[in-house]
């Protein structure tokens, strides 16, 4: 018996009450601090320029871009070799002997004449 | 606004734009002629290498029924001929755009003959064709012809 409560006693005062830290658990709780988001003064990045040059876009047209005719005939070759036409192709106006296109028909012209054909070279008929 | 439609015959691109038709010409010797109701024709012998080459015809005043004809091969191209265009309008004696076999007998001397040929043959192989058609009481004739 005199062992058993030994042993008991050993048990105890291997951990002693005096290290338990309950102060933590019993302080007063930290006021919520909103903190205020300001505007960034981050200025917005300009639109990068097109890497491909573009013709000057027409002024009595919104959005348009004047070709001549040896443009249309390169474009209209191209999207035969690709058979690949597009939607836009109906906003392509003529009008006094010139030809207008959206953006969207000068990107296509670009895409078709930059991508190489399956045998290596390029669709481009320059 | 018009459909710019396109579609291939005989090898030849074909493109319409509102009113503007353009033949497309990507390679190789194509020659034949395209015809505008029965007073106008266009006849090409091309040699084409590397960029495409085209007749374009604007026929927005020529009105809504007006469509054009191609027809591809030999026809009744004339002698003494080493390519180009060659442009008739039937209706419009003095308008034809082309050397005639009554110009080609005057020239007598051999050097001027192959000067003659030899710009046949260079609008044969570098030319475009630009017509603009017009519709004068019910017939369709030339307004205007440029080659550049």
């Amino acid at each position: 018996m005199k062992w058993l409560i030994w042993l008991i006693t050993l048990s105890l005062s291997a951990q002693p009450v005096y290290s338990w830290d309950l102060s933590e658990l019993f302080k007063p709780q930290k006021k919520k601090v909103v903190q205020q988001t300001g505007h960034s003064k981050k200025t917005k990045k300009k639109a990068e320029p097109s890497p491909t040059p573009k013709p000057k876009a027409d002024e009595g047209r919104k959005n348009y871009y004047q070709v001549d005719a040896d443009w249309m005939a390169r474009y209209s070759a191209l999207e035969a070799i690709w058979k690949y036409q597009i939607p836009e192709d109906d906003q392509i106006i003529f009008e006094a002997g010139k030809y207008y296109v959206p953006p969207v028909v000068y990107r296509h012209y670009d895409d078709m004449a930059v991508t190489p054909k399956r045998n290596g070279s390029r669709a481009a008929p320059h | 606004m018009e459909a710019a439609r396109l579609r291939t015959e005989n090898g030849v691109v074909i493109s319409k734009i509102g009113g503007a038709y353009l033949y497309i010409f990507t390679g190789g010797e194509p020659i034949g002629s395209v015809h505008a109701g029965n007073t106008v024709q266009v006849d090409y012998w091309l040699h084409v290498s590397g960029r495409p080459r085209f007749i374009s015809m604007d026929a927005t005043m020529a009105g809504q029924k007006f469509k054009p004809s191609i027809y591809p091969g030999k026809s009744n191209q004339p002698a003494n001929w080493s390519g180009g265009f060659y442009i008739l309008s039937s209706k419009q004696g003095k308008l034809d755009v082309v050397i005639s076999q009554r110009l080609w007998e005057k020239i007598a001397d051999q050097p001027t003959r192959d000067r003659v040929k030899a710009l046949q043959q260079a609008m044969s192989r570098e030319a475009n064709l630009n017509v603009t058609i017009e519709r004068v009481k019910k017939e369709y004739r030339i307004k205007s012809v440029i080659i550049e």
